[in-house]
């Protein structure tokens, strides 16, 4: 891959990143505590793992590049937990 | 070429937070780069989740009513009433149940790494220091609900604590019980959990991260120096801590939001004399050994004095281990034993979680502890024995690749190893059940015995065929 089209993947991956915690964040002011303490609690936990991944994007190591199926893995690890708040919130995974 | 010497928001953002605080002129040394792994960062991970635990504690503080009536009915409350209280209660306990896995993980990884050779001995010690410091935090905090689990699992691991020999006993009974009363053992536990172990856990901290910013990491092979670079604690080391400890609590939070904590019901001695006592998962390998029947009565203080000792040459391991090899693969002994010590700290735990209550007859433990006993120095020996009579190859940074490696030279071999693994394990528990359960058939005692003692010989000769096998590989 160019220098460029490294760079611009960093700047794509910590944009939707970004934009996924600054989203997130905003909902769970909607979220009720007493109730909804569980799904707040899956999406905290995605805004860390958001948060930890953004420095994973950020961060260049001196050897080898970001690993794009790590990163892969995390995508899915958000989605998961996001899937699984709404599921929570709705009542499916009493 | 303007846009790729522009900085971005990011550098530009951190560059304007140093400028401010001074962060890039920190006192705190600079690693070297291939440090910013998860196996060096174990104790690190524990620091930062001991930092959510205090901030989660903190909170639970704010509601809790140290009194044994109010105990729990406070607890429930945070439970019903308070946002997010369940939440945080959940992420309290399992917080716990990670700093003390990552605790263990941390001291094996050290005591196979052999960190605690000169000039890190008293590092060593602070640690373990540490680590009891960690288990008193699991045993002070468990009462605090004051739940039937709770209270019958504390009184448990005070009746053992009590029966250690003099003049721990008196230590234990001045500090830790009082005069016996519910209401003195519940503030005790509570001004230990929240002041004294928390004082003496950062005491400690502060002292082992002194000496280390003294020593710097141990044992970096002239192999790995070459190739990386030391990087400064501002920004790498920093976001790098960052990075895997906000990782580390997302993960927690999601597991107290899926698994959330029920709480048991309230402590009473109906409701405990109905109920099986059980320590915290972390204490049951210790209790499982003092439920051996030649610990019973009289017999539980040689019991309690031989995991003291085992406490006590763990401590002290940098003052006899004295010599300065350091690669784990040129150290067998230490190797097997530290082997030893998982296979049997992980059988303990499990045994014990599947036998609550139940006295364990001194045969039965013999034959489980040993047969684990057996197995790992048998093989270990074989491997080093081999190991002995070939050279592997001149580096030894890479020999323990090399025999990590050595099970895929002949796929099938091993296969056929890990088949005869599954039949010496099934027929090591037939073999137990023949001989201590009375109802079970002893016709089958003698085939039982034939079976394991044929898998066992035949799990050693293919392993010795895999080593020949892999030398011979190493030739071509």
């Amino acid at each position: 891959m160019t220098n460029r089209g490294y760079e611009g993947l960093r700047d794509l991956a910590s944009f939707l990143l970004l934009c996924f915690i600054v989203a997130v964040a905003a909902y769970m002011w909607l979220v009720d505590l007493f109730s909804g303490q569980r799904a707040f609690g899956l999406l905290l936990g995605a805004v860390l793992l958001a948060f930890s991944m953004l420095i994973y994007v950020y961060r260049k190591p001196s050897h080898g590049e970001i690993s794009k199926s790590l990163l892969m893995l995390g995508y899915l690890a958000l989605a998961m937990l996001l899937s699984l708040s709404i599921a929570v919130s709705l009542g499916y995974a009493a | 070429m303007k846009s790729m010497n522009k900085k971005n928001f990011y550098t530009r953002l951190i560059e304007w937070v140093d400028l401010r605080i001074g962060l890039t002129e920190t006192l705190l040394r600079p690693v070297p780069e291939y440090s910013l792994n998860p196996f060096y960062w174990l104790g690190g991970l524990m620091g930062i989740v001991f930092l959510v635990q205090g901030l989660a504690g903190v909170f639970m503080l704010l509601y809790y009513v140290p009194l044994p009536d109010q105990a729990y009915s406070s607890t429930v409350y945070v439970f019903k009433n308070v946002p997010l209280g369940q939440l945080i209660e959940t992420f309290h306990l399992y917080g716990a149940y990670a700093m003390i896995l990552l605790a263990f993980m941390h001291l094996m990884r050290n005591y196979f790494a052999n960190v605690h050779k000169k000039p890190r001995e008293l590092m060593w010690v602070a640690g373990m220091l540490l680590g009891f410091v960690l288990l008193g935090f699991g045993l002070t905090g468990y009462l605090l609900p004051w739940s039937v689990v709770s209270k019958s699992g504390t009184d448990v691991a005070i009746g053992m604590l009590g029966l250690l020999p003099p003049p721990l006993n008196g230590l234990v009974k001045f500090f830790v019980t009082g005069s016996g009363s519910d209401a003195v053992l519940l503030r005790r536990f509570v001004a230990m959990h929240t002041v004294i172990l928390p004082a003496a856990f950062l005491s400690l901290l502060g002292i082992k991260f002194y000496m280390f910013e003294t020593h710097g990491p141990a044992y970096t092979p002239a192999y790995i120096k070459d190739h990386f670079d030391e990087v400064q604690w501002f920004p790498k080391v920093f976001l790098y801590a960052a990075m895997i400890g906000s990782a580390l609590v997302g993960l927690l939070l999601a597991m107290s939001a899926l698994f959330p904590f029920s709480l048991p019901p309230q402590f009473t001695p109906e409701a405990a004399a109905s109920y099986v006592s059980q320590p915290e998962w972390y204490f049951l390998w210790m209790y499982q050994v003092l439920k051996f029947s030649f610990f019973e009565g009289p017999g539980i203080v040689i019991g309690l004095g031989g995991v003291t000792l085992f406490f006590v040459l763990l401590v002290l391991l940098p003052f006899y281990d004295r010599g300065t090899e350091r690669n784990l693969v040129s150290r067998p002994l230490f190797t097997t034993i530290g082997v030893l010590i998982i296979a049997e700290l992980i059988t303990l735990t499990v045994w014990g979680y599947l036998t609550p209550g139940q006295v364990i007859p001194g045969s039965q433990a013999v034959t489980v502890v040993g047969g684990v006993a057996a197995v790992v120095v048998g093989v270990s020996s074989m491997i080093f024995r081999r190991r002995k009579g070939a050279k592997l190859g001149s580096s030894r940074g890479s020999t323990l690749a090399k025999i990590l490696i050595m099970p895929f030279v002949r796929i099938r071999l091993t296969a056929v190893f890990v088949l005869f693994l599954v039949v010496a394990s099934v027929t090591l528990a037939s073999l137990t059940n023949c001989l201590f359960d009375q109802s079970s058939s002893q016709v089958l005692l003698v085939p039982t015995i034939l079976l394991f003692v044929l898998s066992f010989c035949s799990m050693t000769l293919i392993t010795r065929s895999l080593v020949a096998a892999f030398e011979r590989s190493e030739r071509v």
